[in-house]
C-alpha cells in the first residue's frame, strides 16, 4: 500500500487567498499548477483547469472540499490557453456552473482542435521537407493524441480583450495577451496585489513550445518574444506559473527566454550557411537528440514545427530567404 | 571583485569571431556579466580538403555577485 501523499504536496498558499494545486499530468511535466483564488462572499476563480481526465478532476475535487470550497462557489474560470492540460476539464466545469473565461483566439483553437483531420499536419509537414509516405499508417488527428484529455467548453461565456479588466468580487484582474505559445494565450494580473498568473508563457525552468501548425499565424515566435518584452514591462511582485514553482523576478525570466531563442535563431542561421535547408533538414542538426533511439516520436513533430517557427523569423528580419521549391518544399537560406 | 572562469567551446560554420559568439550567446541565457572569453584554442574543421566550420574553446569570466537577503 503507497502512503497518503501530504497535503502539502498537493496544494499551497502562496500568497493571501491564493492558493496553488498540483494536478496529475500523464506525461512530462508531470504535474500542471492550477491557481485557486478567493473572491471575497464565498465565491472563487480558478485559473486554469488542469486536463479532463479522471485523475485530474478528482484532485481538483479533493482540494476544493480540504479548503470547504462548494462546487458552485467556484464561480469563475480564468483560462490562459486551449491546451488540454489548461482548458481540458472546461466542459465538466462549465456544467456545474463555472463562467468561463477564454479568449476568442482560443475559442477558434479548441473548435479547430475539436474538428482537426491527420491531414492538415501531413501536407504541412511535406511543405517543411518532413519525409511522409504517401499513405501514411498510423498518422493521429489533433484529437486521437488529445481524446482522453480534452473535453473543452466549446461555448466560453465570455471572450477577454486584451488589456479588459474584470471585476470579480474584491479583485480586478487584467487579461494581457501573449501571443506565441498559442494564437490568444492570455496572462490574468491581479491589479491589487500585482500577481501575474502566466500559462505557459514564462516557465521558470522549461521554455514552452513555439511552433508553426497547419493553421498557425506565421510567425509565432516573433510574437512570442514581442510579449516577453510586453510582460516584462509590468510591474508585478510574484509570478505563477503553469509548470515549475512561483517567483518573483519575471524581468530575469523573460530575458533568458529572449536570450535562448536569440542564441537558437544564431544556431540555425550557422546552420544555413552551406546553403538553403528544408525545416525538417535543420532539425536534424539543431535538435538532433529528438532523432536518438528511445525519442518519443511525436517530439520530431514538435521539434520541427519549432524549427519553422525560428526559421520563419529568420525570414522576416531578413537574415535568410525563404523559398518554395518546385518539389512543393519550403527553403530557408 | 573576484571572477568565475567557465570553459566552452563554440563552434561556427562561418568565422572564429562567430565561434566565439555562439558560445557567449549560449552562455548569456544562463550567465550574467561576462568580462572576457580568452580564446585558448582553435580549430579549422575541414572536410574533402576545404574549411567547413571553425571552433574554438574559450576560458570565460563573470563577475561573482553575492545577493543580500533582504
Amino acid at each position: 500500500m503507497t502512503e497518503p501523499v501530504p497535503d502539502a504536496a498537493r496544494m499551497r498558499e502562496v500568497a493571501p487567498g491564493v492558493l496553488e494545486v498540483f494536478l496529475p499530468l500523464p506525461s512530462k511535466p508531470s504535474i500542471v499548477n492550477v491557481f485557486l483564488i478567493a473572491l471575497g462572499g464565498e465565491r472563487w476563480a480558478l485559473v486554469d483547469t488542469g486536463t479532463g481526465r479522471e485523475e485530474s478532476r478528482a484532485a481538483l475535487d479533493e482540494a476544493l472540499a480540504r479548503r470547504g470550497i462548494e462546487p458552485e462557489a467556484l464561480t469563475e474560470l480564468l483560462a490562459t490557453h486551449h491546451h488540454p492540460d489548461h482548458f481540458g476539464a472546461s466542459a465538466w466545469l462549465k456544467a456545474r456552473g463555472t463562467r468561463i473565461h477564454l479568449s476568442a483566439l482560443e475559442r477558434d483553437r479548441v473548435a479547430y482542435a475539436l474538428n482537426a483531420s491527420a491531414e492538415d499536419m501531413l501536407v504541412h509537414g511535406r511543405r517543411h521537407g518532413m519525409p511522409i509516405p504517401a499513405q501514411p499508417t498510423g498518422a493521429p488527428s489533433p484529437m486521437d493524441l488529445w481524446a482522453a484529455s480534452f473535453q473543452p467548453a466549446t461555448e466560453p461565456d465570455h471572450l477577454p480583450e486584451d488589456g479588459e479588466v474584470l471585476e470579480l468580487g474584491t479583485r480586478r484582474f487584467q487579461a494581457i495577451w501573449t501571443p506565441g505559445h498559442t494564437p490568444g494565450h492570455l496572462c490574468w494580473l491581479d491589479l491589487e496585489s500585482r500577481i501575474l498568473f502566466v500559462g505557459d508563457h514564462l516557465l521558470p525552468k522549461i521554455t514552452p513550445h513555439v511552433g508553426v501548425f497547419a493553421t498557425s499565424p506565421p510567425n509565432p515566435l516573433g510574437d512570442f518574444l514581442a510579449s516577453q518584452e510586453k510582460v516584462a514591462a509590468l510591474d508585478v511582485a510574484l509570478v505563477c506559473p503553469a509548470h515549475g514553482g512561483v517567483y518573483a523576478d519575471h524581468r530575469h525570466r523573460a530575458g533568458q527566454l529572449v536570450a535562448h531563442h536569440e542564441h537558437r535563431l544564431r544556431v540555425m542561421a550557422d546552420l544555413l550557411q552551406a546553403g538553403p535547408k528544408s525545416a525538417f533538414e535543420v532539425t536534424r542538426q539543431a535538435f538532433a537528440w529528438v532523432f536518438e533511439d528511445g525519442v518519443n516520436r511525436f517530439q520530431i513533430g514538435a521539434a520541427v514545427m519549432e524549427t519553422i517557427a525560428h526559421l520563419e523569423l529568420l525570414a522576416v528580419r531578413g537574415t535568410v530567404p525563404r523559398t518554395l521549391g518546385e518539389d512543393g518544399v519550403v527553403r530557408f537560406g | 571583485m573576484v571572477e568565475k572562469i567557465v570553459e566552452l567551446t563554440g563552434t561556427s560554420s562561418r568565422s572564429i569571431e562567430e565561434a566565439v559568439q555562439m558560445a557567449l550567446s549560449r552562455a548569456s541565457v544562463t550567465v550574467s556579466g561576462i568580462r572576457r572569453a580568452e580564446i585558448t584554442s582553435t580549430t579549422a574543421l575541414v572536410e574533402n580538403g576545404r574549411i567547413n566550420g571553425w571552433k574554438v574553446e574559450l576560458r570565460v569570466a563573470f563577475e561573482i555577485r553575492d545577493r543580500i537577503h533582504e
